[in-house]
């Protein structure tokens, strides 16, 4: 036989009859304080009668949730001294605490509030099959999930004048077969969708590119990796060099590193680079935490400040200020094989920069063909922003510092 | 040869005997041992006319020295050749723990070289049998590094599980349910292919909870989710037919989709292959659970002799109903 489930009510603990002619007592202390554990015949309380005083055991084991009847007082026999169950039973159906690794998984990814969930097992307690239908529910009436903050909040400070997000386009309703399965979206897929469709509503997307040598940075790597990774626990990664390259080219072209106002019909420059870097957490979203300040790092400091974010991804200890405030972003699809990407401007941004992989390939040097690592870099802008032109001039500046520029000396 | 065309229904035991006689006639390698499997039939007649057809030098009555003739055995699979051994009753087998563990399961591992035994031991309670004559033995089995194990729940996996048992080359535990031998019963002709080692098969499908089970388990199992469906319960049966090696994934699969899983065995509790499976479950399926593992399985212990005692010491229907009831609503 197996052993029955621990009872999911909360149990009343009753004034018991302390003798024949007895028919009330006084509580004259608790033993245990409310929330305390307690277990079966544990002593619980001091009670007194007029024939004797006696410590009372407690008969359920679990925790004492709330004691009815204070110090002092004096009760009938079979009157409700106190509440024992499991813990978090503090108020609602006694059953609300005891959820599973299931419910709370479900509930968690769907952000469905539990205490608006009823529970249909015996003892009241909510099971899967409950959240499964909440999110059925919740996911036919979306507006009980849109009004959620979004999860990628790196909210637009400059631009305040978010249209309403029925201009959204709506494709036609999917038709489900018998093969097919409907899975609610999460919060922050329905967030990232939401953003990403109003990026590209406003802001008149131009995609470019550019092939860089990494050949010198390579070797640079190559000869300081190990060293790295010793003093910083982090590898030498091409994205470091590449933010800050990035950086210095956003100094030298400060209209990339704007934000558009139409309304009110200004160009925000921004004197920094809060440099926002896409980091994806584990395939269920993306998130775009910020590096502040970061055109006053060199190398080191920007691998270091990567490395934060990283950790901090896999924490998922992002506040809403970390996501906050990027002034451009860089999005790094290169270590899974990307050859070109064309990526969607994140808000309030005017571009954004897509690092791809790096990988050995021929290209001409001098009047020979050499074999070496290389690069395209893919650039979005916002043509509002600024034109093909500053585009092409930016790309150009970000190229010459990654190849030409003496990485030895900034890594020595 | 192969079955006979009139015979319009397989019985458990006539599947064994098929499979057995099929290897034998395929490959000259394969012999069988034990105690009165020749002349007597083997004690439950799985062997029957095995003699006239393979004569004694194929089919060895042995004396009653179960740790002589496994030793025996294991040494004529060293020379090359493809030994089953029955044991009468699976009790029995303690007898030759020694060779079986000690020489046979790890002959493999310290020499690299192959060790093809087959040992059939009838396994299981329900038929009256006591205490020595009624034991479930695969839980001390399971612990040996060495040894697989299967259990066969049908005709056809028996058939099946049976020739890949001796086509395997190193040692198989065959437990083979006593009780089902002439109690299940399908429509012939048998296929005589092998059913891989290691592959569980989920024989009803269902959606609130998965029941884990093996041998007269599986029985059971489909006995109780079929009344439970009338309560618009949905009950997935797995029958892990392998024991050793456990097919976790497909028992992860099943248990991912209900969230709710119950084991049931016969075998009594304290550290029966339940255990071992529970321990899985949760460590495959923490985070898709929607409840504990429930075992279900006999009592700490041994099979009494009295009819009502035993009854009321291995697992009976209303108890496996009421469990999973209980799993798959409270």
């Amino acid at each position: 036989m197996s052993r029955p489930l621990q009872s999911a009510m909360a149990d009343v603990f009753k004034m018991p009859k302390l003798g024949e002619s007895v028919t009330t007592g006084t509580v004259t202390r608790w033993l245990k304080a409310a929330g305390d554990t307690v277990d079966f015949d544990e002593p619980l309380l001091e009670v007194a009668t007029d024939k004797v005083d006696s410590e009372i055991p407690s008969p359920y084991s679990g925790v004492l949730l709330e004691i009815m009847v204070p110090e002092g007082e004096t009760v009938e026999v079979g009157a409700a001294l106190a509440r024992i169950g499991v813990p978090g039973e503090s108020g609602g159906p006694a059953a609300r605490a005891l959820l599973s690794p299931i419910v709370r998984q479900l509930a968690a990814r769907h952000g469905i509030d539990l205490a608006t969930v009823q529970g249909s097992g015996v003892t009241g307690r909510i099971m899967r099959e409950d959240v499964e239908a909440a999110i059925a529910r919740a996911s036919v009436t979306p507006s009980a999930t849109s009004s959620a903050p979004p999860a990628t909040s790196s909210a637009p400070s400059a631009t305040s004048s978010a249209p309403p997000a029925t201009s959204a386009p709506s494709a036609p309703a999917v038709r489900l077969g018998p093969r097919d399965e409907a899975q609610p979206l999460s919060r922050m897929r329905l967030a990232i969708g939401e953003r990403m469709v109003e990026s590209l509503r406003i802001a008149p997307h131009v995609w470019t590119s550019v092939e860089v040598d990494m050949q010198a940075i390579e070797e640079v790597r190559r000869r300081h990796k190990e060293q790295f990774r010793r003093e910083e626990r982090t590898s030498l990664t091409y994205l470091a060099f590449i933010a800050r390259a990035a950086c210095d080219a956003l100094r030298a072209f400060p209209v990339v590193n704007s934000s558009i106002d139409m309304q009110a019909r200004t160009r925000v420059l921004h004197h920094y680079v809060n440099l926002g870097i896409a980091v994806d957490l584990s395939e269920q979203g993306l998130v775009v935490p910020v590096i502040r300040d970061a055109d006053g790092l060199n190398v080191r400091g920007l691998a270091r400040a990567i490395l934060a974010l990283g950790e901090a991804a896999d924490a998922a200890t992002f506040t809403p200020d970390d996501l906050a405030g990027s002034t451009f972003t860089i999005t790094n699809p290169g270590p899974f094989g990307g050859y070109a990407s064309a990526p969607i401007i994140n808000q309030p941004n005017s571009a954004i920069l897509s690092a791809n992989m790096v990988s050995r390939r021929p290209t001409a040097v001098g009047d020979a063909v050499a074999v070496h690592y290389m690069t395209i870099l893919g650039f979005s802008y916002d043509h509002r922003a600024f034109d093909g032109v500053t585009a092409s001039r930016f790309l150009a500046f970000l190229r010459d510092t990654l190849q030409d520029r003496d990485w030895e000396a900034e890594l020595g | 040869m192969p079955t006979d065309t009139a015979v319009t229904t397989v019985s458990y035991l006539e599947a064994i005997a098929e499979a057995l006689g099929s290897e034998m006639e395929a490959d000259p390698d394969v012999f069988l041992i034990g105690e009165d499997v020749g002349q007597f039939g083997g004690a439950f007649k799985v062997t029957k006319g095995f003699l006239d057809r393979f004569g004694p030098r194929r089919v060895v009555d042995s004396p009653i020295a179960e740790s002589g003739f496994t030793g025996l055995a294991c040494g004529a699979a060293l020379m090359g050749l493809r030994p089953v051994v029955e044991f009468q009753f699976a009790d029995f087998i303690s007898c030759a723990f020694d060779q079986i563990i000690n020489n046979c399961s790890r002959h493999h591992y310290r020499t690299g070289n192959p060790i093809p035994v087959t040992f059939r031991a009838p396994f299981g309670a329900r038929l009256r049998a006591g205490p020595t004559h009624s034991q479930s033995v695969e839980a001390y089995f399971a612990h040996v590094p060495g040894l697989k194990i299967v259990a066969p729940a049908t005709p056809q996996d028996a058939a099946g599980l049976m020739i890949s048992a001796i086509r395997d080359n190193n040692p198989v535990l065959y437990l083979e349910s006593k009780y089902l031998y002439r109690r299940i019963e399908v429509p012939g002709p048998l296929s005589l292919d092998p059913v891989p080692i290691g592959s569980a098969n989920v024989v009803r499908e269902g959606r609130r909870v998965s029941l884990l089970t093996y041998s007269v388990g599986v029985h059971q199992g489909l006995e109780a989710a079929e009344q439970l469906a009338g309560e618009g319960i949905s009950v997935e049966v797995v029958d892990l037919r392998t024991l050793v090696p456990l097919d976790v994934a497909t028992i992860a699969a099943s248990v991912n989709k209900t969230s709710r899983a119950v084991v049931l065995h016969e075998d009594a509790r304290r550290l029966g292959y339940g255990a071992e499976i529970a321990a899985t479950v949760q460590e495959e399926c923490f985070w898709r659970l929607d409840g504990p593992v429930v075992r279900i399985a006999g009592k700490n212990t041994p099979i009494p002799t009295s009819p009502l005692l035993e009854d009321a010491a291995v697992p009976q229907l209303p108890e496996i109903i009421s469990t999973l009831r209980r799993v798959a609503t409270t």
